[in-house]
Order: C-alpha cells, then structure tokens, then sequence
C-alpha cells in the first residue's frame, strides 16, 4: 500500500519497530541476568559489556528506549485528551528531547568509568 | 492550466490487473479535479468510471486517493496541485472499476453501531430540551458525510478489515455524546470489542484526511475512554 | 431478477427516506437510488426547515400560510399550502425526537432565524421561522432518517437506476432498474410506488444542484405522455458562487449579510423597500440580474458582492461555517475579510409531477389518479410552491409530503400488486441494448452542454417570446441529435457513461417541457418573468399549466388554483 508517509503514522512505524527491538532484546538480557551464578561471572559479564561494541549497543539500547517511552507518553497525553493539533508538536518535541537526551549521555556511555 | 491526470484503471470485463493511463487536460484556475475528471468523461474516454453527485463536498461520491492520500476530487483545487496528478481508487476496498470501490463493507461497519438515537423515554409534546453548550459536544460528528476518506486512510484498517474504522467510531461517538441519548452502554459494548476503539492506534491520518476537518481521533479517544471507564467498573 | 415488496421507494433522498420510514410502519419497503441514500442533494440543503414554532419570536400556522402563498405569487394552492404549514410544526418536533440535531436556543428550545419571504403580521417585517442546524440542516437531517432506517424494515437498494416504470390499466405495478454494479436488469413489483427523486437542476448551466438532478422520472412520465405540471417555474437562487454555482444559503441574509452591486451600494431596498434582502428569491434573482445588465455588476461584470463583513465572525463560525469553507475553498475568500463574489444560479422547481396532498400522482387536471403511484419532494408538484418557493419551506416539503406519500401508499389494500407483465424487463433490455450499440457517434456530454447553455441563455431569471421560440426549435434539433448519442464503455459493469446518456435524453425532454410551458403562459408570475409580458394576469392565468406530449404533440391544459383564504393581491414586499 503506498500512502503518503504522515507524521502520525511515521511515528507509529518508529513505536513499533523500536517495541519490537525491545521486546526481542529483553530475551538476551534475561538470559544473561540467568547466568550470574557468583561474583566471577559477574566479573565476566561486565567485562564483556565493557567493549567498544557493546557500549555502542548500549547506547543505541538508550535510544530506542527513549524513543518509545516518549512516544509512548505522547500517545497517552493524547489519548487522555490533549489536543489533537498538537500531536506533531508532540512528536517532534518528544524526538527532540530523546536526541538531547542520547546526545548528552554520549561521553558517559561511550568513555565513562564503569 | 494543463494538468497531466494519471489514473489507475481496471476494466472488469477486459483487465486482469490495473493499469496506468495519463490524460493531459485544461483546467481553469477555479475548477476542481473533478472537472478534469468529468472533463475527460464526457469529451475524451466515456468509459472513465467514478462516482460524483453534489461537486462541492457535501455527499461524499468522490472519495479517491489523488497524489497518495484520501480526499474529495471536488474539494481539491487544480490550481494546489502539482502538474501530475495521481488518481487513483480509495485504498482498502475492494476495487469495482477504475475509481470506484465497493463501499458495502464501509456502510456494514456504520450499520453495526448502533447508529440512531435510543431513547424510549415517554416523548414531551415539543422538542425535547438540549442547552446550546450539550449541542455543541456533537457539533464536530454531525459533520460528517461518510465519504470514507478516514477509514480508507487508517493503517489499522488496512490491516485488519473486521476493525469498526474511524468513520463507524465517529458515528458511535456522535450519539455517545449527545445528551438525548440513552443507548451509550449498549453502544460502547459494541464499540470496545477487539475490533471496536481500543483497535485505535493514534495515528492521526484519519484526521488529516476528513475533508470535513472532523477531529477523528478525539471521538475515538473519548469511546478508548469510556469503554475503559466501563470495564474497570465492571471487573469491580 | 424480480423483487417484490409491498412498497418501494424511488429516490433516497429526504422525501424518499421519509416515505420509506411511515410506509415501513405497515408493510415491507424496497428503496432504490442511483446513489448511496447519504449521497441525496438533500443533504446540501443548507438554511433550514420552516414552521412555526414560536420559539424566538411569536409566530402562527396563519403567517406561514400567508407567506407561503404570496412567495408563491398566489398560484400556491391553499389548501395545500395549509396541510404543509399545519403540519410543519409536528414535523419538526418529530424530527427532533428522531434525534435531528438542530442548533438551540440558550433556553435549550430549537433555534430560529430569519429566512427570505418568512414574515409575521402578513409580511409586516421578517420573521424567525427557519429551524436550522448551523448552515447543514439537509445533512442533518438527512443522516437522522438514513440512521432510523436502519432500524426500521427498509431494504436499501443502492446504485440501481430505474429505467422504467411499469403503468398499465392506469396502475403502476412496479418498476424496471439496471444494477448499476452488474449489469443486470431487476424488476421491483409493488403494491405502491412513490417516486421520490428530486430536481433537475442540471438542465441549466448555472445550477446549485448536483451532477445526479437530472428528473430521470419525470423523463419517463413525459415520454409516457402523462402530464407535468407548471413547468415553466423554476427558481434560480440569488446568490450562487461565481462560476460554480455553488449555494450560499439565503441564512447568510438571514444574519445580517447584504448584496452590494460594484457602485458599492446595497441595491434591494429599491426593489423590496420593506424587508430588502429578505425578499423572496425570484425577486432578488432579478433585482440581481437588473443591476448587472443596467452596468452595476462588479467591474461592470456579470455578478455582485454578498457582504458579510459585518455579521459578527463568532456567528459566521457557528452559523454559517459551511458558507465559510465553501468561500475560502473555491473562492480564495475569508467572508469575514472580504465580500464573496455570487451571481444567480438555477436552484429548485416548482413544477413536477401533478399530486394531490397524499401524493396521488394524478393523471388528469380534474383529479384522476394513477393507482398505486406517488410522487413527494422537488419532484411532485402538490402544488405547495406555487410559482415560486419560499425558503426553508422545501425540506419541510419533503418531510410532510414524503411522510403523507409513505402513509397512503403503505394503506393500498392489494399490497403485492398483479405483478409484472411480461416484456416489461425486455423492453428495457432493448433500450440498454439500442444505446449500447448506437453507433452515431455523438457524445452524450456535448448534447448536454449544448442543452444547459441554451437554457440558461434563453430560458433563466428573464424571458421573453422570441428567446423562448428560439430555444424551442433548437432543442428539437438538440433531440433530434440525442437520437444518436453513442458510448465508448461496452461494459455492463458499472457502466456510468450509459447512465449519462440516459439522464441526458431525460434532460433534453426536461428542457422541452419547461420552454414550451414558458413559451405559452404570456404573463410574468413569480421565477416565471416574461420581459414581453411584465406584469401578473390574474384574469387569464390564475391556473396551473399540464403539459403533455402524446405522438409527438404538445398538449396543454389547465387546473384552476386553489384559494381559500387569500385573495390575490399585488405581490410587494
């Protein structure tokens, strides 16, 4: 189906691939918490997440994350009753202050002490 | 002005799929699309097929996707579109001919709301009373002329055709709010079923496609609301 | 394939829908349109629907009355007249029981305002008579009696185009319909029939009506050769859009609106010093027209402004915010920054199908009737118009006269009718199949331009003998060419461009009907303006004109109006 892409329903694409992402991302991370069986694996662990990669994923993790958690605060304000003309304020404000946030989170994710 | 129409065909006789064909055609800076249309009807292909009647946006005929979106033929200026233009059979209904789809599963889903109003109250002898403030709630869904343009607009629908659509939840809603009306628990059971509001999800294309600007998704969000109301109420 | 109901209706418009809701009371009702019910004109129907409710101002049925029959230049019948102002009131309270949501008043009661024509005192100043929906009250109601219906028994019969109807022994027993989506030929049998089908508006060039006003019944009667009835009367609104025609309701008057020729004056107070811009519509469609030709249009151009600068914006947004977007879509025009440029446009008949007030369709000047066949709406001639309508007043029209149509045919004692004859289905079969396969070679769109211009050149707000002959002789050659209409789409299904052809020829025998009755009634009464006979003749022609055509001549006959109460008086406002 080809439709003009409108702010609402690219924010809707971005809702649901970023759930999606989530929602298959939490089967690692469970499994992961699984396998802490003692202090030496703990160390292990963290050493793993503690690589260049990894850190990058993390990041990326945050921004998906705070894409969907914002958008999904807008979703609730609207359907709560905020006014519908300002759902593209919304989204833009919301994709704004996720970038900010991503933004300013970059030296501590990337280089920060652990 | 010349305008080049590209329209998307199908022949049911003849087609086995759709086909382009461009016409190029005049148009004067205050004429519709729908004048090229009818322009192109009656002097260049009889066999050119949509459906029109009123020509100024009140009885929804002339619902069809132009330039990838839903809107009304004669609600849209040559003069605001480009040189293009792309006409093509509203999205997520079966395609009968050419421009016109079968528009059966869209009244269907209007039938199946409850769409009149309950109230077996004995009748006063005069009207019965409603403040201008209570008219107001249903100044917005009484606007509508069930052209289709948001249902066929709704990626929800696209998805799942048993989904009531933006144009039935407009019209529950229009009778939710009114103040003579007695038949909301009924109705809101109708329209909070998996396929009902709660489908919804916020999408807003419904809204940018009324051409009657029906704020669409504030009705929804009002039945989301009351239908939530209702079943906390009812698991108590 | 062959229905069969106790009633069926043909057209899903206002008078239609009520029809089919106070027949479905006592029996099975089939309706059946060219379009889906919503898509009617009805439902561009924007001021109001008269009665006389009092609820602003005091009002009486009297006054209505009155108005009612002086609008109609006094060749409204009386009797009728009453029945419609009498039950105006019920029917609006009905209405609104049914869940029409009509604006209010801050007491909670159904608001009123000013509409032309509608006066108290017997015409002393205007009156708050219109109950009105914001400028939406046809949609309103419209989308009211399409919703009851679907409670109700009706069977709707969407996109079926009668090609027929069936008339022998003087009853109707049905009517033949091509399923526009297959192809197919349908027979619906009846007890009773009521034709509901509207204007034919589209005659004109200039018109307010939609693309689908085309009187395709009225069409079928006349090549039957049974009557139409004043023909010649049809009203053009003052104040379409510029070029469009497009309607801007007479409620924009009703708030404080005026017109303005391109001197910058207001013009009606010379031609209704009393209620001005108020008046009726013929006379502002004239008063119009006069500015234009004596050289006071805008610019020296063929239209004058309707100010509405100086109605408050908060009521241009709630009251007329439909004459809002239709300015600012196809005008460019903010109406609360800038006057909206509006010249007459062919608006309503008056003529129709000869009916009496149950909507009998009646076959003789002296009251015989058609059993089993009724008419209501724009395309009955009860005759509650007379020779021109007051506003407001056709919805109410439709309203009562469909309801009382629906009452009478849903009473008829043989509900299932004798059935079809045979070779009725075959008949139309030919006709399809003859249009289909004429190879002539002239389109059907060029017939019917040719037809609209010379309408509206010859045959709009003024006439005159040597106009009218004009026209007369060159719609037989338009005919005559019609007879060769050929079409590109040899498909069945959903075949528009053989409806086209259809409506066409229908329009083409329309445009007869209304030159010759023009061409014959030598006086000037109400949207009828003779420039050649300029004033009202009482004496000759206080009568309702019956045309019709049998083996190719035009008969005329005459039915004397109805007058109880009111003795015709020089028509002033």
């Amino acid at each position: 189906m080809r439709y003009r892409l409108t702010t609402g329903f690219f924010a809707f694409i971005l809702n649901r691939l970023s759930g999606v992402i989530l929602a298959v991302f939490l089967i690692p991370h469970f499994f992961s918490l699984y396998f802490i069986g003692d202090a030496a694996r703990y160390e292990a662990i963290r050493g793993f997440y503690d690589t260049p990669v990894m850190r990058f994923s993390e990041l990326a993790l945050l921004g998906i994350v705070l894409a969907h958690g914002l958008n999904g605060i807008r979703l609730i304000l609207l359907e709560a009753g905020a006014p519908t003309r300002l759902q593209k304020v919304f989204f833009w404000t919301a994709l704004s202050a996720g970038a900010l946030i991503l933004l300013i989170s970059i030296p501590h994710m990337m280089w920060g002490a652990r | 002005m010349d305008k080049t129409f590209r329209i998307k065909r199908f022949a049911p006789e003849k087609d086995n799929a759709s086909r382009w064909e461009d016409f190029s055609v005049e148009l004067g800076p205050h004429e519709r699309l729908l004048d090229g249309l009818v322009r192109i009807k009656e002097f260049t292909d009889g066999s050119l097929t949509f459906r029109r009647s009123c020509a100024h946006g009140m009885c929804g005929s002339c619902a069809m996707k132009i330039n990838g979106r839903s809107r009304l033929a004669c609600q849209t200026l040559a003069d605001d579109m480009p040189e293009l233009v792309i006409f093509e059979p509203l999205p997520a209904f079966p395609v009968i001919k050419d421009l016109v789809v079968d528009m059966e599963p869209f009244f269907e889903k209007i039938r199946s709301v409850m769409p009149y109003l309950v109230n077996d109250e004995p009748l006063p002898g005069r009207e019965r009373p409603q403040s201008p403030e209570e008219m107001e709630k249903i100044l917005d869904s009484i606007r509508c002329i069930l052209c289709a343009c948001c249902t066929s607009s709704c990626p929800v629908y696209w998805g799942d055709k048993q989904y009531l659509g933006p144009a039935a939840l407009v019209k529950a809603a229009r009778f939710v709010l009114d103040s003579r009306d007695r038949g909301g628990k009924a109705r809101l059971d109708l329209v909070s079923g998996a396929h009902g509001a709660a489908r919804c999800h916020s999408i807003y294309n419904c809204v940018e496609a009324c051409p009657r600007d029906i704020d669409v998704t504030r009705h929804i969000a009002i039945l989301k609301r009351q239908t939530l109301k209702r079943g906390l109420r009812g698991a108590r | 394939m062959v229905h069969r109901f106790d009633t069926l209706v043909i057209g899903s418009g206002l008078a239609g829908l009520s029809a089919a809701i106070e027949a479905s009371l006592q029996g099975t009702v089939a309706v059946i349109a060219k379009l889906y019910p919503t898509r009617c004109h009805s439902s561009a129907a924007q001021g109001g629907i008269a009665a006389a409710l009092g609820n602003e101002e005091p009002d009486s049925i009297e006054w209505h009355v009155y108005d009612t029959v002086k609008g109609g230049d006094y060749l409204t019948d009386q009797d009728a007249a009453g029945t419609l102002c009498e039950d105006a009131i019920k029917t609006v309270i009905r209405l609104e029981h049914l869940g029409v949501p009509f604006s209010r008043t801050p007491q909670g009661k159904i608001a009123q305002r000013r509409f032309g024509g509608h006066t108290r005192d017997f015409g002393a100043a205007p009156a708050r008579r219109a109950c009105y929906s914001a400028d939406r009250t046809g949609l309103a109601i419209v989308n009211t009696l399409y919703e009851q219906c679907a409670k109700q028994p009706v069977a709707f019969f969407p996109e079926y185009h009668v090609l027929d109807l069936v008339i022998e022994d003087g009853r109707c027993l049905g009517a033949v319909a091509l399923e526009l989506r297959t192809g197919e030929i349908c027979a619906f049998e009846a007890g009773a029939t009521i034709i509901a089908t509207g204007g034919y508006g589209r005659v004109f060039k200039t018109t307010s009506n939609a693309m689908a006003s085309t009187g395709d019944l009225l069409g079928i009667l006349y090549s039957k050769g049974m009557p139409l009835e004043d023909m010649e009367f049809f009203q053009f609104h003052p104040t379409g859009l510029l070029g469009l025609g497009i309607l801007v309701t007479e409620g924009a008057r009703g708030e404080g609106g005026v017109l303005v020729n391109g001197n910058g004056e207001t013009f009606m107070e010379k031609y209704a010093p009393r209620i001005k811009d108020l008046a009726p519509r013929d006379m502002v469609s004239r008063a119009i027209i006069t500015e234009i030709k004596e050289g006071r249009g805008i610019g020296g151009n063929d239209y004058v402004y309707l100010d509405l600068r100086n109605v408050p914006r908060k009521t241009l947004e709630t009251r007329l915010p439909e004459i809002m977007t239709f300015s600012r879509i196809y005008m460019g025009v903010d109406p609360s920054e800038k006057p909206i440029p509006v010249a007459p446009t062919a608006h309503y008949a008056m003529g129709g199908i000869p009916t009496d007030r149950d909507g009998r369709v009646l076959i003789t000047e002296s009251g015989a009737a058609v059993e089993g066949l009724f008419a209501a709406g724009e395309c009955a001639c009860v005759s509650v118009h007379g020779a021109n309508r007051l506003g407001c007043n056709s919805l109410l029209d439709t309203v009562v006269f469909g309801r009382r149509a629906g009452m009478k045919a849903a009473a008829q004692k043989d509900k299932s009718g004798p059935g079809m004859p045979p070779g009725a289905m075959e008949r139309a079969r030919e006709t399809v199949s003859s249009l289909l396969n004429n190879k002539g070679g002239v389109r059907a769109g060029a017939i019917k331009k040719e037809l609209q211009e010379l309408m509206m050149d010859k045959c709009s707000v003024f006439r005159d003998d040597a106009g009218l002959r004009a026209a007369a002789e060159k719609i037989e050659t338009i005919r005559q060419k019609a007879g060769n209409i050929s079409i590109d789409d040899k498909g069945e299904k959903f075949n528009t461009e053989l409806l086209d052809a259809i409506e066409t020829i229908h329009l083409v025998n329309l445009g007869e009907a209304i030159v010759h009755s023009a061409l014959q009634r030598t006086e000037s009464r109400g949207a009828h303006c003779r420039q050649d006979y300029p004033e009202r003749d009482d004496g000759n022609w206080l009568k309702h004109t019956f045309i019709r055509k049998k083996d190719g001549e035009i008969h005329f006959s005459f039915k004397p109006v109805s007058i109880t109460k009111f003795k015709p008086e020089k028509r002033q406002y």
